[in-house]
C-alpha cells in the first residue's frame, strides 16, 4: 500500500512545478482567448465571447498577411537549411585533422545571440556602409545599389538567409554525426559495384540518414515558426508588414496594443499550427522502419 | 479595575494622537524611505546626471534614491507587468510619451501633488503629452523638439541659406546633390520603432493644414492636403534628394548617415546636436560644422514642429509616494535643470553626464544658457511653442503602427492616395471596435 503511493509522492513536486509553469499558463491563456480583454481599459478580464477572437483572426487582413509571411519564411528556411546542412555535412564528415578544426569553427554563428545576429546583419546589409553590400557590389556590380531591406522580396530573402545562417551550424553538426556513424562496408560495396558519387549519395547516404532528416526537419520547422529576435532586429516586420510573421503579430497585439484576448487567440492559432506540423512529421517518422 | 481601563484608554488616545501627528509631518517619516527610480539603459547623460545629483537630494532630505536601468525594448512590457502585479519594484519610471495612454492606469495622477501653476513651468505642448482624461500623469523633464540640422560648411561653400520652407529645402537640396557627392537630406522611412517615421511626416502634414484625426477622432489624414503633404515627404526619396537606403533606415541609421558626412541636412530631435559635433562620434568633416534652425514649413503656412517626450511618472502602486514626489519635485527645480546643462557645456562633469536637455520655459530663454549653447535653446523654445503632438488616446500605438507601415509602403513605391485611404479605413475600423 505504502509503495503504491510512494511513487506519486516522489512525482508530486515535478507535477506541481510542471502544472504551475506549463499547464496553468496554457489553461489560463486559453481562458483569456475566450474573453474580450483590453488591458488599456481594465485590469480585470472582460466578458466571455466564446470563439469570437478566433473568428476575428480569420477576418483580419493582418492575420492573413502574417500567416502567409510565416508560411513563406518557414518553408524557405527549413528547405534551405536542411539542404545546405546536408551539403556542408558531406564536405565535413571526413576524418581529417583540419576538418575537425573546421567543424569547431562552424559552430560560431550558432553560439551568437540571434538578436545580435539580426543587428549585425542589419549593419552589414546597409546600402551605404554595409560590408555585405560592398562585397556583393564589387563582385556583381548591378547589385551594388540594391537596398536589401528596402523592398518586400529582398527583405524576405535577407531574413531567410540570416535564419539559415543562424541554424546551419547546428543542423550541419547533426548531419555530420549521422553521416560519420554510417557503416563503411556499405560504401565499400557500392564502390566495388561501380556506383558514382551521385548514386552513392541518393541511393545510400540519403536513405540511411532519413530519420535524421526527419528529426532535423521537425526541429527546424519549430525553430522557424518560433523565430522572433532576428526578425525584430533585422527588419522589424518591414518594409510595411511584409516580413511580419505570426510571432511578431502576437507580440504586437498582446504586448504593444494590450489586446490580451485576441493576442492569446493568435498565440493559440500559432501553437496549433506548430503542433500540426510536428504531428504530421511524427506520423511519418514513426511509420515504417524509419525510426530504426 | 476602572482606573486601569482608563489608563489604557488614555495611552491609546495618546498613541492615536502621536500617529496623526506623524502622518501630517511627512519629513520625519520620509527620512527612512528609499525611492527607486527606473530609467532606460543606454548611458543617457541626463539620467546619469540625475543619479549623480541624487546624493545631494539625500543629504538635504534623508531620502535615499536608487536608480535601476531597464532596456528600452523591454520598457513597456516591464511597466505593464509591474503595474498589473500591483507591487511595482520601482516608485518612479521614465517612459516614452506614446506609451502613456496604455500605461496611465498604472500611474499616479500628479494633480494630487501639485496645482496647475506648477506645470506652467513647462511648454504647453509637452504637458499635453503627459495629460490623459484631463489629468497630468508625468513630469516632462526630458523632451525633444524637432529642428533642422544642416552642414554649415557645405551651405557656405555653395552660397546657400538654410531653408525656411519645404520648397526652399528642395531647391537647396537640388544644388547640393548637383554640386557635391552628398545626399541633400537623410529622412527615415522604416516602419516600426514606435512610429519613428511619423515625426517628419506629421510636420509636413500639420504645416499643410491637414490633421491625423479630427475632433471626433475620425481619421482625416487622407484629405487632399494630407495627400499633398505625404507626396512631398515621400518626394524627398523619389526626387533623389535622399539616399535610396533611407527606405530601410530607422532614426539611428539615418543619424549615422548624416554623422558620416554623407548628407547635408537632417531633421530630428535636438538632443543630437552635441552628438553631431562631438569628436568621438562624427566624421572629422562633420565635427563643429553642424548648424541648426527651425523645421521648414509650407510657403505661407503655419510653422509647426513635432515634439517627443520621455517623461517621469510615479507608479500608482508605489508605497513611497510622498518621498517619490519629493524627489520628482526636486528634479523639477529650474535651477537644477540649468545647473546640469551649464556644467555639461562648461565641461565640468564627466562625459557620461553630458546633457543639453532643457524643457523649462525660463531656461529655454535663459541668456547664459543660450550663449553657451549657440542659441540652441532658443530654437528649441521656438519649436516647443510651435509644436504639435500626436493624439493621446489609448488606441494610438495601433494607429501609429498602421500609419508607420503605410509610410514605409509608400516609400517602397506604393501609391500615396490608396495607401492613405487603406490606412484611414483600418484606423476607422479600429476606432469603431
Amino acid at each position: 500500500m505504502e509503495n503504491r503511493f510512494f511513487k506519486y509522492i516522489l512525482l508530486a513536486p515535478a507535477l506541481l512545478i510542471m502544472g504551475a509553469i506549463t499547464i496553468f499558463p496554457l489553461a489560463r491563456s486559453l481562458w483569456i482567448s475566450l474573453h474580450e480583454w483590453n488591458l488599456t481599459e481594465s485590469l480585470e478580464i472582460g466578458s466571455f465571447i466564446g470563439f469570437d477572437n478566433y473568428v476575428r483572426a480569420f477576418s483580419d487582413a493582418n492575420f492573413w498577411n502574417s500567416a502567409w509571411v510565416t508560411l513563406i519564411f518557414t518553408v524557405a528556411t527549413v528547405v534551405a537549411t536542411i539542404v545546405c546542412a546536408i551539403l556542408v555535412a558531406l564536405l565535413l564528415s571526413k576524418e581529417k585533422p583540419y576538418i575537425s578544426y573546421l567543424r569547431a569553427v562552424l559552430i560560431i554563428p550558432f553560439a551568437l545571440s540571434p538578436a545580435l545576429v539580426g543587428y549585425s546583419w542589419r549593419f552589414m546589409l546597409n546600402p551605404d556602409y554595409g560590408v555585405f553590400s560592398a562585397i556583393i557590389g564589387f563582385f556583381i556590380p548591378p547589385l551594388a545599389d540594391v537596398v536589401w531591406l528596402g523592398n518586400a522580396v529582398t527583405a524576405m530573402i535577407a531574413l531567410i538567409s540570416v535564419a539559415v545562417w543562424i541554424w546551419l551550424p547546428f543542423m550541419s553538426l547533426m548531419f555530420i554525426s549521422g553521416i560519420m556513424g554510417l557503416p563503411k562496408e556499405v560504401y565499400e560495396a557500392a564502390k566495388m559495384d561501380g556506383a558514382n558519387g551521385f548514386q552513392t549519395f541518393f541511393r545510400i547516404t540519403l536513405p540511411m540518414i532519413q530519420p535524421i532528416v526527419l528529426i532535423a526537419t521537425i526541429l527546424m520547422t519549430m525553430f522557424a515558426l518560433k523565430q522572433f529576435d532576428p526578425i525584430v532586429t533585422l527588419t522589424s516586420g518591414g518594409p510595411g508588414n511584409s516580413t511580419e510573421v505570426l510571432n511578431f503579430l502576437v507580440y504586437n497585439t498582446s504586448f504593444r496594443y494590450f489586446d490580451m484576448g485576441y493576442g492569446a487567440a493568435l498565440g493559440y492559432i500559432l501553437a496549433i499550427i506548430t503542433v500540426a506540423f510536428v504531428l504530421v512529421y511524427m506520423r511519418k517518422l514513426v511509420k515504417g522502419d524509419d525510426w530504426n | 479595575m476602572k482606573k486601569s481601563i482608563l489608563a489604557i484608554m488614555l495611552i491609546g488616545f495618546i498613541a492615536v494622537l502621536a500617529a496623526c501627528n506623524n502622518g501630517s509631518d511627512g519629513g520625519a517619516d520620509l527620512e527612512d524611505q528609499t525611492v527607486t527610480v527606473a530609467v532606460t539603459e543606454g548611458n543617457i547623460g541626463q539620467f546619469n546626471a540625475w543619479e549623480a545629483r541624487s546624493e545631494q537630494f539625500t543629504e538635504e532630505t534623508g531620502i535615499e534614491v536608487e536608480f535601476i536601468g531597464i532596456p528600452y525594448d523591454n520598457l513597456l512590457d516591464r511597466i505593464t507587468a509591474e503595474g498589473i502585479s500591483g507591487d511595482a519594484s520601482f516608485d518612479v519610471v521614465t517612459h516614452l510619451d506614446v506609451m502613456g495612454p496604455s500605461i496611465s492606469q498604472f500611474l499616479e495622477p500628479l494633480n494630487n501633488y501639485a496645482d496647475d501653476d506648477f506645470f506652467d513651468r513647462f511648454p504647453e505642448s509637452i504637458v499635453e503629452l503627459s495629460t490623459y482624461d484631463d489629468k497630468i500623469y508625468s513630469l516632462p523633464l526630458r523632451a525633444n523638439a524637432q529642428v533642422l540640422f544642416y552642414r554649415e560648411d557645405v551651405f557656405e561653400d555653395l552660397g546657400l541659406e538654410p531653408p525656411t520652407t519645404w520648397e526652399e529645402l528642395e531647391e537647396v537640396g537640388e544644388t547640393i546633390t548637383a554640386e557635391t557627392d552628398k545626399s541633400a537630406i537623410t529622412p527615415y522611412y522604416q516602419a516600426g520603432n514606435n512610429g519613428q517615421n511619423l515625426a517628419i511626416w506629421a510636420t509636413y502634414l500639420w504645416g499643410n493644414g491637414a490633421e491625423i484625426l479630427d475632433e471626433n477622432n475620425n481619421p482625416v489624414f487622407n484629405t487632399s492636403e494630407g495627400v499633398e503633404a505625404t507626396e512631398k515627404y515621400i518626394g524627398l526619396l523619389t526626387e533623389g534628394l535622399a539616399p535610396e537606403g533611407a527606405v530601410s533606415f530607422a532614426e539611428q541609421e539615418s543619424r549615422t548617415h548624416f554623422k558620416q558626412g554623407r548628407s547635408a541636412m537632417w531633421i530630428g530631435w535636438w538632443w543630437v546636436y552635441s552628438d553631431f559635433n562631438a569628436s568621438d562620434s562624427s566624421a572629422e568633416e562633420v565635427q563643429g560644422n553642424v548648424g541648426f534652425t527651425t523645421v521648414p514649413t509650407w510657403e505661407g503656412g503655419e510653422q509647426v514642429a513635432s515634439v517627443s517626450t520621455f517623461p517621469l511618472a510615479m507608479m500608482e502602486s508605489s508605497k513611497n509616494k510622498e518621498a517619490a514626489w519629493e524627489f520628482m519635485e526636486w528634479l523639477s527645480n529650474p535651477e537644477s535643470e540649468k545647473s546640469i546643462v551649464m556644467d555639461s557645456l562648461n565641461e565640468e562633469v564627466p562625459a557620461d553626464q553630458f546633457s543639453t536637455d532643457i524643457v523649462q520655459l525660463e531656461n529655454l530663454r535663459d541668456e547664459e544658457l543660450n550663449e553657451l549653447g549657440d542659441g540652441l535653446f532658443n530654437i528649441g523654445g521656438d519649436s516647443f511653442e510651435n509644436a504639435r503632438t500626436f493624439p493621446t488616446i489609448p488606441q494610438w500605438p495601433q494607429i501609429s503602427d498602421i500609419l508607420s507601415r503605410a509610410i514605409s509602403n509608400m516609400a517602397t513605391g506604393e501609391d500615396v492616395q490608396s495607401e492613405l485611404d487603406a490606412a484611414a479605413a483600418e484606423v476607422e475600423q479600429l476606432l469603431q471596435e
